[in-house]
Parts: C-alpha cells; structure tokens; sequence
C-alpha cells in the first residue's frame, strides 16, 4: 500500500538501482510508516511538506478530501481543520523549515493528540515522508535538471 | 547552546516494525562504500549541524 504518487517508486527504484539493499530497506521503511500511522495524518504531513518542498508529483490525495486540498495551505483559519491536525500541520511545517528549532509547545501539542508512542511514532513516519521528497527533488534537479 | 526539556514523555516507543526499518535501512546506508571518507564526514557534520545533533 502506498499513499503517494505511483511515479514515486519507480524513480527509486531506477537511482538506487546500483544499491539494492538500500532501495530494499527504504522500502521497506515507507511500507512501515504508512502501516504504523493514520492515512489522513499520513497525507497531511505528505502533502503540507511537497507544498513546501515544491515536490509536484506528491500534491495529489486519495485521503484528503478536495476542499482540504485546497485549504491546506490555509490550514490555520481554514474551518477544515480540527484541533489534531493543526497541531500536526503546525509541528509538520517547523519540521521541514528548521528542524532543530522545534520548540516544546509545538512537540507538547502533537503528544497531547497522539500520546507519546503516538507521537514518537508519527516523527519515524515524518522522517520517511520528507526524506523520500527530498531525495526525489535532489534526483530531478541532479538528473533531469528541474525540480 | 540550545536547551531542551524532554518531549518523549518517559517509556514512549516508536512502532515496533517502523523502528526497525529505520535501523536496517541506516545500516544498509552506512555500508554503502561508494562515497569518499572525506565527503562522507562533510555530510556527516553538515547533517548533524542542520538537525543540532550532538552525538
């Protein structure tokens, strides 16, 4: 099962084709994370993190419905949005901008809507969204020469 | 330097089979010998510099 694009795997599938067991294990660790996580805050933190990376080919959600799509950018006045999902989207968007500047009150308000296993677990899936995205991005700009 | 409260509260785990793909896949990383040492270090520090690693 997979929550993003379908041209994402087989873009890895093709750079890491001269390291099988990394491409293996990557896998492997992208399987895991959307098991281990709800599939709407998996989309949330996917899609809010390719809005900001510029990662076109992962703006699209089959979980999302088309009026948070369209709101997500807008997530903190957008009415779409409940008390969970900013507190996500809030930690998400500090996440992918300075990740070493998170403060306390953005960790302590996703622990208080998804518990400390909750929380440990969503930062290893965030981990492996933005990871993923970057990689991709790194590969256009140094393969294909666009982002 | 940065100081930090714990934000973990005490005894919380990752998702067992998640934790463990993270592990695999950083070692299957890691052993990957194509990349100099000298390039691996720099990226190495460039790393822990942006994430404010200290270990």
């Amino acid at each position: 099962m997979t929550l993003e694009s379908a041209s994402t795997a087989p873009v890895f599938a093709t750079r890491l084709a001269h390291a099988p067991d990394v491409l293996t294990e990557l896998t492997a660790a992208h399987d895991a994370a959307v098991q281990a996580i709800d599939p709407r805050l998996y989309d949330l933190a996917r899609v809010r993190i390719a809005m900001l990376l510029g990662t076109q080919s992962e703006l699209e959600s089959r979980v999302l419905s088309a009026d948070e799509m369209a709101k997500l950018a807008q997530w903190p006045s957008a009415t779409e949005f409940d008390a969970q999902d900013r507190a996500v989207l809030g930690f998400v968007e500090q996440w992918v901008i300075d990740v070493a500047s998170i403060d306390d009150d953005l960790a302590n308000g996703v622990v208080q809507h998804l518990g400390g296993d909750g929380f440990a677990t969503f930062i290893h899936a965030l981990l492996v969204i933005e990871q993923r995205q970057r990689l991709r991005l790194a590969w256009q700009q140094l393969f294909e020469g666009t982002t | 330097m940065t100081v930090r409260s714990p934000r973990l509260p005490k005894g919380s785990r990752s998702h067992p089979e998640l934790q463990r793909a993270l592990v695999d896949w950083q070692a299957a990383a890691v052993r990957l010998d194509q990349v100099d040492p000298l390039t691996t270090e720099l990226v190495r520090l460039r790393c822990a510099q942006h994430h404010d690693c200290h270990t």
